[in-house]
């Protein structure tokens, strides 16, 4: 949510620290700050509050509270935004009366209604305006300004009807089967049996701490309205939040509970702003005419008390906190702290539902106290070296596979769970054609083979991948998920040609697998091989159980991967424009060394060339040697032309001459 | 012709995975694992997430058609399976796939790796799992890196922290050749992962009495850490399979 920085500065009469500071304070004491942004001279901090503190923190109050305890800055009861308002309501009776019933007290907690007479809807002044805009609501009207205004300020969702287009009183309760109601954005509604809803005598008027319906809307032309302060319970503001399909700022707020405690003050906030910026614009209209609050709330709750050591607290952080600075901090949050003996005997504001145990008070207290001051220390834990566990095992032989293809030259590629074809499907897949759990790893290695074979640099080169990984299918009507291996070799040219090559070499290698791997018998392969060829590429691949392997491994050597660890290098990103390959071979005296010419190569050629040039044939003739380079020219903003590659050749051309090599 | 001898190359989630779990193994943690479907008592009721709770929704999470499971958020899952059979003192170190319903984009990917680890013993404290963090990171990344925790939340934790840790990048600095540090955007620090001390809740949820028994929980985005080790720039392309970009590494 975005909060204004001028906002939180009407909580203090002092003025705040920096925008920076006052960040910095909240990112390490309380919360993430995603964003700062300059806007109508104002700051806007964009916070992140996360489902712990959505009960009180989605509001300006709750971080000036923060702020407040971060900073121990004295801090206003309420924002100097509101005007004191001690109106004595007997004085100026509404016409009407009103009378409010709760169906269901475990659904709607309190509900606080107030009818309000003789108002004056309009623009709202300057300043309300400015403060909603800056933190992005669009302005609507005065009185739909004034409720916005103090979910954003304190946190509770505020509603008003337009008291003369309500028939009879109001009524909260479930929906009957067949009721509709149109919201205030034009939604047409059907209302389902568990929907809770606010309503008069001719139905529903607002899905209840979600959205209001249009029949009741506050227009250019109301006078009266009634003014609505309510708690619904969470997890039914949710689900029909989901149902409907509709969140909104209230619903988003009561989803994370409220305290029903909060909506009192709230009802007091909106009264007190509204006498101030609704009024009648000259006295010959008259005043506004205050109804009494009528509220229903059957079973007000009590304020929580945790009796806590201040041991205990110190025993959960690590470190000493003097028992005066723990109070000093949990009484800058609110808490109300008492000694009882031992222990401090702590009393919860209402709006902090999230204080429950020992734990919550140990973190208020270590993050505002500051975690930076908390050492780091070692524990010396006494555990007894059991057997391996079958896991840790099976890390271990998933990690001498990789050794050992590795070692003969097969690189690990990880694929992904979800593919177009399966035995288990996905409830909600992503958008993107693959709604199934993989039952195989090879169908996609057998593509990875092919896609992989087009960027080889000779003809003669083969793709050798592997990928260990979860498979998943149904066994009758239950799940089976079990882990698979996989390995295979591909090379261009017919199954007629190099199958057999092909094959040997992914035999071989599952000859080493098991030597290396200690297996008393090697699986035979026949059941195990997939040899085919696909265009214009043979492959051979084997793809079997990473769990019968693991139970048939002998004694093996531990595995090491340190050496296949790279350095933490930036690597070269692949271009997706198609490349240009070139060949050089140049005679050079006997003595020089081939890195030396592949670098001059390199330096030469500049930055089209995609790699590093790769020596792929050197002999010596007549006491000179013969070096050949493969070339790969790559741009990474268009597709080069031949002339641009050519260029380059017959630069490489001169400057080898010059270096006093010759170009064969 | 010679014959060009192509080396094979480790993805490099196997070599981060490896380097962080050879650190936690000198450190006398094990490896541990669960399944990638998972029940939902294990990925959230055991773990202080109770249905229809907003903090399920920190996680979009795939169910399965037809059965009641789903495909883990978390590694933090495997905790409570771990804690069910085997008694503390314990440490492990869990290295996983899982998987979050989000679109995805350079930063997120619906299937994604985490590496976390659990400590439950008598008398653990916050300090100590700063002890460890710092440990880690200076067996990673060398004895100049420290880390600094900042509040957050974590329903399976509390008190719940972000793990921010010295950038090596830059050497806490912000600046690269008097520009801003491309790792850290400037700040001097990498976001790197979350930790917390265990919740009272997860140890009841597994019979553990949380009087006596207390433990830490930290861990990270694989991914990430790859990431940020070789400089890529677009988390799909570690399930692409394309060797121009492992064979670099």
């Amino acid at each position: 949510m975005a909060y204004s920085y001028k906002w939180l500065q009407s909580y203090f009469d002092t003025s705040l620290l920096s925008v920076k500071e006052v960040e910095d304070g909240i990112i390490f004491h309380a919360f993430e700050v995603e964003g700062v942004e300059e806007k109508n001279n104002d700051s806007l901090l964009d916070i992140k509050i996360l489902p712990d503190r959505a009960h009180d923190c989605l509001c300006h109050y709750g971080i000036a509270v923060e702020i407040g305890a971060i900073f121990n800055l004295p801090r206003r009861v309420n924002s100097s935004d509101y005007r004191e308002f001690k109106k004595e309501f007997s004085n100026n009776k509404p016409e009407r009366s009103l009378s409010v019933e709760i169906k269901d007290s475990e659904l709607c907690r309190r509900y606080i209604g107030r009818m309000v007479e003789n108002i004056t809807v309009g623009e709202s002044p300057a300043w309300l305006k400015e403060r909603l805009e800056n933190i992005g609501q669009r302005s609507i009207n005065n009185i739909v300004d004034a409720t916005n205004y103090v979910m954003f300020d304190i946190g509770q969702p505020m509603h008003a009807f337009d008291a003369d287009k309500v028939e009879g009183n109001i009524v909260v309760r479930l929906a009957n089967h067949g009721e509709k109601l149109t919201t205030l954005d034009g939604k047409d509604i059907e209302l389902a049996g568990n929907i809770l809803v606010i309503a008069d005598n001719a139905g529903p008027l607002a899905i209840a701490g979600i959205k209001g319906g249009n029949r009741a809307e506050v227009d250019q032309n109301t006078k009266n309205i009634i003014l609505e302060s309510a708690n619904f319970h969470p997890t039914n503001i949710r689900r029909t939040s989901n149902t409907v399909g509709i969140r909104t700022d209230a619903s988003k707020r009561y989803e994370n509970e409220l305290s029903p405690a909060v909506a009192d003050t709230a009802m007091d906030r909106l009264s007190s702003l509204l006498n101030q910026i609704a009024c009648p614009p000259n006295l010959s209209e008259g005043e506004i005419r205050w109804g009494e609050k009528i509220d229903i709330y059957p079973n007000p709750q009590s304020k929580r008390i945790i009796k806590v050591s201040v041991s205990a607290i110190n025993a959960i952080l690590g470190i000493i906190v003097p028992e005066e600075e723990i109070i000093s901090i949990l009484e800058r949050l609110e808490i109300e702290v008492s000694k009882e003996g031992d222990k401090l005997k702590l009393e919860i504001p209402f709006r902090r539902v999230d204080l429950e145990i020992v734990e919550n008070i140990a973190e208020e207290v270590g993050r505002i106290y500051g975690y930076d001051k908390i050492p780091a220390k070692l524990l010396d834990s006494e555990l007894s070296k059991e057997e391996e566990k079958e896991a840790a095992k099976r890390y271990r032989v998933a990690n001498k596979i990789r050794e050992i293809l590795v070692k003969q030259g097969f690189s690990e590629v990880y694929g992904y769970a979800f593919t177009e074809k399966g035995e288990i499907e996905i409830a909600n897949p992503l958008a993107n054609n693959k709604p199934f759990l993989r039952t195989n790893l090879s169908t996609w290695i057998k593509e990875k083979l092919a896609f992989n074979l087009q960027h080889v640099l000779f003809d003669t080169e083969p793709v050798k991948i592997f990928d260990i990984g979860r498979i998943f299918k149904k066994d009758g009507e239950k799940i089976k998920e079990t882990t698979s291996f996989v390995f295979g070799v591909a090379r261009r040219g017919t199954k007629q040609k190099i199958g057999d090559m092909v094959n040997r070499e992914l035999m071989a290698t599952k000859d080493v697998l098991c030597q290396e791997l200690k297996m008393m018998s090697c699986p035979t392969s026949d059941t195990l091989v997939q040899i085919d060829e696909v265009g214009n590429f043979s492959y051979a691949q084997i793809e079997t159980s990473f769990d019968d392997l693991v139970s048939i491994t002998g004694k093996f050597t531990e595995p090491n991967l340190d050496q296949f660890i790279s350095l933490p290098v930036e690597y070269k990103k692949v271009s997706a424009f198609p490349r240009i390959i070139r060949d050089i071979a140049l005679f050079v005296s006997e003595s020089v060394d081939p890195e030396e010419v592949s670098g001059v190569i390199k330096e030469t050629a500049g930055l089209l060339l995609a790699q590093d040039p790769v020596l792929f044939d050197v002999f010596i003739k007549e006491g000179k040697k013969s070096l050949a380079f493969r070339l790969v020219f790559q741009s990474y903003e268009k597709t080069l032309l031949d002339d641009e590659a050519n260029e380059i050749m017959n630069k490489l051309a001169d400057v080898v001459r010059e270096t006093g090599w010759e170009v064969r | 012709m010679i014959e060009i001898e192509k080396k094979g190359h480790l993805h490099p989630l196997t070599q981060v995975t490896w380097e962080v779990c050879q650190a936690f193994e000198e450190l006398d943690f094990e490896v541990a694992e669960g399944p990638e479907i998972e029940d939902e008592f294990h990925n959230f009721d055991a773990l202080n997430v109770p249905a229809d709770h907003p903090a399920r929704d920190m996680q979009d999470t795939f169910f399965l058609k037809g059965f009641s499971n789903l495909l883990r958020t978390q590694t933090s899952a495997v905790q409570a399976r771990f804690m069910e059979g085997n008694k503390p003192p314990l440490k492990i170190v869990v290295p996983g796939k899982c998987f979050r319903q989000e679109a995805t984009d350079a930063r997120h990917e619906a299937q994604f790796h985490q590496i976390e680890c659990l400590l439950v013993d008598k008398g653990v404290t916050v300090a100590h799992l700063k002890g460890y963090i710092d440990l880690l990171f200076k067996k990673l990344y060398g004895e100049e890196v420290s880390s600094r925790l900042r509040p957050s939340f974590f329903p399976f934790v509390e008190p719940g922290f972000e793990i921010d840790m010295k950038c090596f990048n830059c050497h806490n600095t912000g600046l690269v050749d008097g520009k801003n540090c491309s790792l850290c955007s400037g700040s001097g620090w990498v976001e790197i992962g979350g930790a917390g001390m265990v919740h009272p809740n997860v140890l009841k949820s597994v019979k553990l009495d949380p009087k006596i028994w207390s433990g830490f929980a930290f861990g990270f985005g694989t991914e990430r850490l790859a990431m940020i080790k070789y400089g890529i720039e677009d988390i799909r392309k570690m399930f692409d399979g394309d060797l121009r970009l492992i064979n670099q590494l």
